[in-house]
């Protein structure tokens, strides 16, 4: 099953993140989306969270780990329109310091239509 | 005086997609407690990480079974118990502090026990280095008046 797309656009690198993010699947999507990394080295990495119904500390992982390569390389790292529970787990990590957490308006209007 | 309403026990081999597998049987077996949306979430992630961290961790390049069961209780508590016959914890203190990790080039944060302990009221680990860990973790589920189902 597809978990993750990737596209760029704007200097931004996309991965849209999808369904359940755990240790299994994160193993497979990494590769991909360090070598699109390194192939466009963009302004900005952005997480796309809005289509993940389950994520663990092996997303977490996924995220971090990507922060140590991208700041090489002067790559930024935005979370963009992760749930309520993914926020708080990325807040348990402290890692809203490091990389900016995003919420874009079209996600917010999705929350007010609930 | 609380009593044991049922249980699962089940045995599965320490391979990522029986990550997946699990909180499946959590789904499956807590269904019919009519559990809140976001205690499920929480019950899921807590085994979700602690069968995680069998097959990162305990069993390593290795492989063998990771045990898992849940009971649950006329007042809505529910035990779970993951167990595993890995390498053991040397340092259990320090594998629960927060973004501690042994493995940190495989991509692992080190949150695996927080998040395990802040989804649970209460969790124990009794580990013995080459014989394996078990992790019990009890969580009291808010009421709902569809249970206990009439």
């Amino acid at each position: 099953m597809e978990k993750s797309r990737i596209q760029y656009s704007d200097g931004e690198l996309i991965v849209h993140l999808y369904g359940e993010i755990d240790h299994h699947s994160v193993c497979a999507i990494r590769n991909g989306i360090d070598a699109a990394m390194y192939e466009k080295r963009p302004k900005s990495l952005v997480f796309e969270l809005s289509d993940v119904d389950f994520m663990d500390s092996s997303g977490l992982g996924l995220i971090l780990g990507r922060y140590a390569k991208a700041n090489e390389i002067g790559t930024g790292i935005i979370v963009r329109n992760p749930k309520l529970r993914q926020e708080n787990m990325l807040k348990m990590a402290h890692i809203q310091k490091i990389l900016t957490i995003q919420h874009t308006e079209a996600s917010q209007n999705e929350k007010k239509a609930e | 005086m609380k009593k044991k309403l049922n249980e699962i026990r089940c045995t599965f081999c320490s391979v990522s997609q029986n990550e997946a597998l699990a909180r499946s049987i959590v789904t499956g077996f807590l269904l019919s407690l009519d559990p809140d949306v976001d205690e499920l979430a929480d019950i899921r992630c807590a085994v979700s990480e602690a069968v995680t961290n069998c097959i990162v961790h305990a069993y390593r390049q290795t492989s063998g079974d990771i045990r898992l069961s849940m009971t649950y209780y006329s007042d809505r508590t529910l035990k779970i118990t993951v167990a595993d016959n890995g390498c053991g914890i040397a340092d259990l203190a320090k594998a629960r502090t927060p973004l501690f990790t042994t493995a940190p080039d495989e991509d692992r944060c080190g949150m695996g026990f927080s998040i395990m302990e802040s989804f649970s009221d209460k969790m124990t680990v009794i580990s013995h280095v080459g014989h394996g860990t078990k992790i019990t973790m009890i969580r009291r589920l808010s009421p709902s008046d569809k249970f206990p189902p009439t």
